[in-house]
């Protein structure tokens, strides 16, 4: 169990380091490329990709709290949720992120109670949501929505 | 007695009233948690809203889904701090609401509007002393 904590305290302290400082994997997005040497369009990607793991993860932790719902289903759900994370965080270009999803995947299975899934699911979600943030203030907002507006007059009321 | 807020971007500051009748859990919570630093994100589709991240997860009380500005509530899903300056647009599901401003609607509104344009201020919440 001990390990499963370690985890845990690993998570956390990565939380807290982005929590007031923008994280490195910002840099890592913004220097990966798209289609046709595209600078903002992983970012857009990246934006949608982890504001989902965010809520899918809080859905999760949720569903944990409801008696049918067996804690070797939630392990389950949560190992493929964040399998399939991992390799889009990295073809994304970050590295901390996918990081500590696949330290969360390595002790998933050494969990051994809900109250214990919750502590380790809680801490993951304020993680992963706070990289979401930061993700989200690269996005320049008004001005694309200006954009979306000028392209397409017709569609204006 | 009374408990008071401050939120303090830079140099610009507004109090907030705890409405501890109404949500002591999250009142009691948050002000436990006290001083919190967050970066300021803007809501995209709500209106005009301001949320600010913190490290709680609370269940949800004394539930609106109609925030008037100057409104404070706690968003269980994001674990985020909302704090409302304006128009409501479109709001989907239902917040804890835990405090109201009493003191620098003006200044939360400028505050929101600048997030709106580049998001990310630091923003702090700290307990009023007396």
């Amino acid at each position: 169990m001990a390990y499963v904590d370690e985890v845990i305290n690993k998570v956390a302290s990565e939380r807290r380091e982005i929590w007031e400082s923008e994280p490195e994997d910002i840099k890592r997005l913004t220097r990966h490329r798209g289609v046709h040497n595209s600078r903002y369009l992983p970012i857009h990607v990246a934006a949608g990709v982890v504001n989902t793991l965010g809520s899918v993860l809080y859905l999760l932790r949720q569903a944990s709290k409801e008696e049918e719902v067996s804690l070797a289903c939630l392990k389950a759900l949560t190992k493929s949720t964040l399998d399939s994370n991992i390799a889009v965080a990295k073809w994304l270009g970050m590295e901390t992120l996918p990081q500590v999803l696949t330290d969360v995947v390595s002790v998933i299975n050494k969990v051994e109670s809900k109250v214990k899934y919750r502590e380790l699911t809680e801490k993951l979600i304020l993680y992963v949501k706070k990289v979401s943030c930061w993700i989200d203030y690269m996005i320049p907002w008004p001005q694309m929505n200006n954009l979306y507006e000028w392209l397409n007059p017709e569609k204006q009321e | 007695m009374k408990r008071e807020i401050e939120i303090i971007a830079g140099k610009e500051r507004a109090v907030a009233l705890l409405l501890d009748e109404k949500a002591p859990k999250t009142c009691d919570a948050i002000w436990n948690s006290l001083p919190i630093i967050s970066t300021a994100t803007h809501a995209k589709i709500s209106g005009e809203e301001i949320m600010l991240m913190i490290p709680l997860f609370i269940d949800i009380e004394n539930p609106t889904s109609n925030p008037d500005p100057g409104d404070i509530c706690y968003w269980p899903s994001g674990q985020d701090v909302c704090i409302y300056y304006g128009e409501i647009t479109s709001f989907l599901g239902a917040v804890t609401k835990f405090a109201k401003v009493s003191e620098g609607l003006e200044v939360i509104k400028m505050i929101g509007r600048r997030n709106w344009f580049k998001q990310g201020e630091k923003i702090e919440i700290k307990r009023k002393e007396e």
